[in-house]
Formats: structure tokens, sequence, C-alpha cells
């Protein structure tokens, strides 16, 4: 596409205000990505058996019914005192992705009861 | 031809965006200096600052985040799928004329009974979710693109699909060269129409069917009294509409109109 083509559809302000949309999208998950990273490490996932761990998920304040429910469907949530909950038998993949949430402030393994 | 439209920086020269904000900023401060003068409780009566506060709180909680995205995301399946069934059954409809004319009352009839009152029975149907929502929102849309798309085929003048025919355009050539070019400034009408009905319509079926939402924050906030998250949620959904309409739908229409209408836009006209 050409310089002039180019400028003409960003004129147009559904594209301008799309493509606005999805950077803003795509830096905040390359931004989770690496949050997610740091607050999960490689080896704390290596310690998961057979492709699920225990959790200990620390938040910024005490959780509400919808942190609960988030919580209760990647794994089985046994308790919740004051900011943390304790969650066993969440897959990888699923502790992965919870470590991306900007509201978890830390996760860690925990031995399960 | 296309109308130039006044521009973002053209209207912040004409003042039109700042008198606007000062608009909204007076309300903002009447609503706040009216909250100690009334004397209410929170709940009853939350200020601005409360709302705002409970905004900031449900953003850092991700509760916000999660509700706008589950809100939207039902909103464009049920828009997009609502649209191609009107839009396929107002094609199919029209072009037996008799089968048209026995099913215009039908339609007329089923456009008339809001969607809140089949909500109910959906439930029965398919119980609380996502079915229900996406039911109902493909029932809003479709109906006022459907009945569209019969009016805007209806009113494509004989002479044009005679003078088709008569070069030997074959039924397959009528529909896509005349009949859908011709009909599309209504069709795109329709479409604008039920997404705002959509949007009405996404906010009820969630108070009823749903775990997360706009919707559901507006109703689970008057049950546990935390009427500052209502309000929330009830401004979000505003700038939701007033973001979807001004960005994709109003230019959307303009375009169409500018490309196939014979008629000049209701904005144009003044």
């Amino acid at each position: 596409m050409s310089g002039e083509g180019l400028r003409r559809l960003l004129s147009h302000r559904a594209v301008a205000v799309t493509l606005a949309l999805l950077v803003a999208w795509g830096a905040f998950s390359a931004w989770s990505a690496w949050a997610g990273a740091r607050k999960l490490t490689r080896e704390e996932l290596a310690s998961a058996r057979g492709g699920r761990m225990h959790l200990q998920v620390t938040l910024n304040f005490a959780p509400e019914a919808f942190h609960m429910m988030l919580l209760q469907s990647m794994g089985r949530l046994i308790e919740v005192k004051g900011e943390t909950a304790y969650l066993m038998d969440v897959p990888v993949e699923e502790a992965r992705r919870l470590a991306r949430r900007y509201w978890v402030r830390d996760l860690a393994p925990w031995q399960g009861r | 031809m296309r109308v130039p439209r006044p521009g973002l920086g053209e209207r912040l020269r004409s003042g039109r965006v700042l008198k606007g904000a000062i608009g909204l900023l007076l309300v903002l401060v009447a609503w706040q200096v009216s909250v100690p003068l009334v004397g209410l409780p929170e709940y009853f009566y939350p200020s601005a600052l409360a709302v705002w506060r409970a905004c900031l709180e449900l953003i850092h909680k991700g509760i916000l985040p999660v509700y706008v995205a589950d809100s939207l995301g039902r909103y464009a399946a049920g828009v997009g799928l609502g649209t191609l069934i009107g839009v396929t059954l107002g094609l199919l409809i029209s072009l037996h004329r008799g089968t048209a004319r026995l099913l215009a009352p039908l339609i007329n009839f089923l456009y008339a009974i809001v969607e809140v009152a089949w909500i109910p029975l959906f439930v029965i149907w398919w119980g609380y979710g996502l079915k229900v929502i996406l039911v109902s929102l493909i029932y809003v849309v479709a109906f006022p693109v459907l009945y569209n798309t019969l009016v805007g085929i209806r009113t494509v003048p004989q002479v044009y699909l005679n003078a088709v025919r008569s070069l030997g355009g074959s039924r397959w050539q009528v529909i896509r060269e005349v009949l859908v070019p011709a009909a599309l400034p209504n069709i795109i009408t329709g479409f604008r129409v039920g997404a705002g009905f959509a949007f009405r319509g996404l906010i009820f079926a969630e108070m009823i069917a749903a775990k997360t939402g706009l919707g559901y924050l507006i109703f689970e906030g008057t049950a546990h009294h935390q009427t500052a998250r209502t309000i929330v949620g009830m401004i979000c959904m505003g700038v939701l509409w007033l973001g979807i309409d001004n960005v994709y739908l109003k230019p959307f229409e303009r375009a169409t109109v500018e490309r196939w209408g014979t008629v000049v836009a209701a904005e144009e006209r003044g």
C-alpha cells in the first residue's frame, strides 16, 4: 500500500481508533506477560507434578466474589486468609495465566493440604 | 459527493469540545455539592467522588476491565449474528413477493415484542448463561435489520430491475447489482437501530442471565448496596455506546449513504 493510501486509511476515525486500541492492547499484553514471568518463575513452574501445582496467590486486596469465582475456575480453592488465597491442582497453563493478571501481587508454590 | 465534516481540531478551535466539557463539569459539581445538602446515606445517593472512587477500585481489582470485555464480546457476537440472520432472511423473504406479503404482519408483530418479554421464556428453554444472552441479542438485532431489508428492497424502483433483466441479467445479478446496493442504506439504518436496541438488551439480559458484564455489575451493585458501583456500570454503558456509535456506526452509516444512497443523510440535512 502506498504512503498516500495508508494515510487515507488512517484518516478514517474507525480505523485509527481500532489500531490505537489494538496497539494499546498489544502493549498491555506484552507487559502482562513480562510481569507474569517475574511473579511465577520458570523454576517455580517446573516444580509442578503431573502438569498441576498448588499455589498461594496473594492479591493487592481481600478477594471479592469475582476473584473467588475466577480462582475456583482455575483450581480447587482451599481457603482465603486476608489477601491470600490457597489453591490446589492448578494446571500450569492456568497458573501462568493467573500470574499475568495485574491485580495478582504474587504467586508462589504451596505444599498443599 | 463526500460532504466534509469538521474534524476534532476544527471542533476544538470552534469551542464545541470546550463547551461540552464545561457542561459536563457543571453537572458533576452540582451533583457533588448536592450530596451534603440532600443528606441521604451514600448507598441511597452516592456522590460523584464516591462513584469515581468506586470506578478506580473496580479497575484496581481487575473487575471492570473483565466486565467491559465480556459485555463487548457478547455484544459484538450478538450484533454480528443478528445482522447476518436479519439480512439473509430479509433477502430470502423479499425475493418472493407472496411470501413477503404473507410474513410481513408476523414480522411486524414479532418486531413489536421487546426482547425483555422473551427473556424469561429463553431462560426456561436454555437456562442461564451465554446462550440466552446471545439469543436475546440476535432477536433484538435481527428484526430491525430484517424489517429494514424488506422495506429497502420493496422501495427499489421496478424500472431498475427491468433494466438489468432486459440486458440479460440473471437473478443473482439482479440481487447483487441492484437489490443489495439499493437496500444497503436501509439495511445499515436497521443495523444501527438494532445495535442501539442490542446495547439495552445486553444490559437487561446480563442482569438476568450472567455472572459477569456491565448488566451484572449494575444489578449486583444495587443488590449489595454498592450503589456507586451501579452508577459506574451505567456510566460505562453510556460511554461505550457513545464510543461505538460515534467511532463505528455513524461513520459506517454515513459512508454507506454517500456511496449507495439516493437520499441525503439526516445529519447533512441539518
